[in-house]
């Protein structure tokens, strides 16, 4: 791909994410891609991507890529969830037993912009996210911030980024009515 | 009553992949089954044409 220009939009820059939905990457049974968008998605009857609800401010997305003669990205997702119960419990292995096979993500940044991972245009669901990491800290007293709390890290390593939604997938991701979502 | 399944103009040139779509892959240049397929899951880009049979 040769270079061309790159023209910065001037406007806020509002980091963090706010919501994120998960589902195994096999249910995704195509993406339609309109001027690197996602532009229609579609998944297998009956399943959709769940809506994990983590604390505040606690989402973050890292891509690191990095290569010369060859390139790979590395995509990790971290967030944390603050209770421990018998539900995040529940949670958390259903995504450490869907990681077996490979899981896709969609993020909603904290700029109104919704992101798909996990599956992409050329690999679809093969370079999905394949390692979990997660881990509990019960704090040792009450005033113990961020504590009491599963942080839980999913990681892809692949050679592409998180692919944007378009304006009309965007506009339901974050309105709630996007029929392949459940949401909370 | 014949059905046919068309790309609709501004879709022509977006890329699918999956539902036996194996490579990135311009509707425009996808089979009728395939069309049809996606419009069975409610693809936005595809739309049914019924014809009448000549009598």
């Amino acid at each position: 791909m040769a270079i061309t220009k790159y023209t910065k939009t001037c406007g806020k820059n509002i980091p963090g994410s706010s919501r994120i939905f998960f589902t195994e990457a096999a249910n995704i049974t195509s993406i339609t891609v309109t001027d690197d968008q996602v532009s229609a998605l579609t998944m297998e009857s009956n399943t959709n991507f769940a809506e994990f609800a983590a604390d505040l401010d606690s989402i973050k997305m890292t891509v690191e890529g990095k290569g010369s003669t060859s390139y790979s990205k590395t995509l990790k997702l971290e967030a944390k969830f603050s209770k421990k119960t018998k539900d995040l419990i529940a949670a958390e292995s259903a995504l450490a037993d869907a990681v077996a096979c490979g899981v896709a993500v969609i993020r909603v940044d904290n700029n109104g912009y919704a992101w798909l991972s996990g599956y992409t245009l050329n690999d679809k669901n093969k370079r999905a996210y394949t390692k979990i990491t997660s881990t509990f800290d019960s704090g040792t007293k009450p005033s113990d911030e961020d504590t009491a709390a599963y942080t839980i890290t999913l990681e892809a390593e692949g050679f592409e980024d998180e692919m944007p939604f378009d304006a009309t997938l965007t506009a339901a991701i974050v309105g709630g009515t996007a029929p392949f979502i459940d949401y909370n | 009553m014949t059905m046919s399944y068309k790309v609709k103009p501004e879709w022509a040139n977006s890329l699918v992949v999956g539902f036996g779509v194996q490579a990135p892959t311009p509707m425009s240049a996808l089979t009728q089954e395939q069309l049809a397929a996606l419009y069975a899951i409610g693809h936005p880009g595809v739309e049914k044409i019924e014809k009448k049979k000549p009598e």
